[in-house]
Order: C-alpha cells, then structure tokens, then sequence
C-alpha cells in the first residue's frame, strides 16, 4: 500500500529569507546568536537549500563566519 | 599648504580592528598589552572612535594552547597608507594572539556586542528553561492519559463482570449483617 508522504517537510521553494524579512544589509562577524544557527554540527555553514537565505545574503553570512573562524568565535572544524 | 591638509582630512576612514589576548593574564599586563595596541595606532596620528573589550571568553578551538581570550574591538578612524605597518607590528608583538583588521561597509553604526552577547546567554537559558517546563507539562498530560485510561479500564472490567461478583457480596454482606445482629444481640457474651 504506497501512501502519499505527507509534507513532513515542507516545501524549500517556500522558505523566505530571514535577513531580507529583517533588511539586514550587513551581517557582522561579531555578531555569534545570528552566525551560530547556520552553522551545523560539525561547524559547517549550512547549505542556502536548508535555510533558505538569498545568494546575496549567504555570500555575507560566508565572510562572516570564516572572519568569526579566524578569531576563534566559531569552530573551523568539530 | 592647507589644500593638503584638507586632502589628508579626507582620505580618513574608520577601520576595524579585532583583537585576540591570551586570558590568564594579570590586570597590569591587560592594561600594558591594550597601552601597546593603542600606542602602534597613536604612532600613526589615528583618532579612536570606539572601544569595546569584551572581557573573558571560551574559544571554539585551541589558540596558542589556550582554550579562553580576551577580545577588544577597536574603532579608529585613520589614513589607510599607514594600515601595513600597523598590521606588521601587531604580527611581531608577542602579546597577541590574533588580530584583524577590516574596513566596515558604508553606513555601519558601531554596535556593543558584548553587552548583547550577555543578553542572549541570559535569554538563552530562560528559553532551556522553558522547553524543560514544557517537557514536563508534557509527561504530566501523558500520565493523567494513562489515569484515565486505566481508570476507563477497570470500569469496564466492572461491566463485563456484574452478575457474578456483586450477588454473593450482596449475599455475605446479608448473612455478615445477620450474625452481627445475633452477636450484638446476645446478652451473654461480655467484652
């Protein structure tokens, strides 16, 4: 009996960007409770497909964690 | 003479500068490290904006084998010719761990992050807090659940069993009631 999957997860096309609901024009490295969700477990910058954030955005959020990285804010590696 | 001076005027921009110290350090030593960081800056005639140490503070990964910094951000408004040598000198000082230095976009307001940073941690903890309240809200529903549902079974059991158990009670509790009777009304016996 195949059964439809019911949408467990929803639908990626859907997701907004949460920096563009906000008008943020510049994500600060600084900044670690904005930076710490999108990184996972093992301190990888999560993909734009999960999130949902706009190109424009997820190349800021790339300088921002690799600067974080680099002062020893975020974990390069776990 | 003053058009170069206007010109110099201009050419000032406000840099960034984040820097990283190892913590166990005394307070003398903190305050030497920061006059030696302000002093490479003050060589090169720039003008501080804003300063914000934001004190003791883990490390995502071991520095130096050192697992806690102190980070000082630092605002200065300078001429860019002198960035190398300011970056050069910081590279050779011993005291520092890391340092960076960045120019910030247009229209960036200097914001306080270690006064937010202690605000989240707090806000951090009372949202742990309450997802630990809802997980017990949450074992008390299930635990009135299975009241319930016990207590629905044991009606039921009572249903299904009416016509055998309640007569004999019914009838012990007569014949109990009746030797009571006799008992208590038997003059002979004394307690």
């Amino acid at each position: 009996m195949f059964q439809p999957s019911q949408s467990r997860r929803g639908d990626p096309r859907q997701k907004k960007c949460p920096f563009c609901d906000k008008g943020t024009k510049y994500i600060d490295y600084k900044d670690y409770p904005t930076l710490k969700p999108f990184t996972d477990y093992f301190g990888n910058i999560r993909q734009r497909y999960y999130t949902g954030i706009c190109l424009k955005h997820q190349k800021m959020l790339r300088t921002a964690v690799q600067r974080a990285r680099f002062m020893g804010m975020l974990a390069y590696r776990k | 003479m003053t058009t170069s001076d206007d010109t110099i005027v201009t050419d000032d921009r406000v840099y960034e500068c984040c820097v990283l110290l190892p913590f166990p350090l005394s307070q003398k030593e903190e305050q030497d490290a920061m006059k030696e960081i302000e002093g490479y800056f003050e060589e090169a005639g720039a003008k501080q904006m804003a300063k914000d140490s934001w004190g003791r503070r883990g490390l995502a990964y071991p520095i130096g084998d050192r697992e806690e910094g102190i980070f000082v951000v630092y605002h200065y408004e300078m001429d860019p010719s002198k960035l190398k040598e300011i970056d050069q000198q910081m590279q050779i000082s011993t005291t520092i761990l890391r340092h960076m230095l960045i120019k910030p976009p247009k229209g960036y307001q200097i914001a306080k992050y270690s006064e937010e940073y202690e605000t989240w941690l707090k806000e951090r903890k009372t949202v742990s807090e309450q997802k630990e309240e809802e997980k017990e809200a949450e074992i008390k529903r299930k635990v009135a659940e299975k009241a319930k549902r016990q207590a629905k079974k044991v009606e039921e059991e009572k249903k299904a069993r009416p016509p055998t158990v309640p007569e004999k009670s019914v009838i012990e509790e007569d014949k109990l009631s009746e030797e009571l009777e006799k008992l208590i009304s038997d003059d002979e016996i004394d307690i």
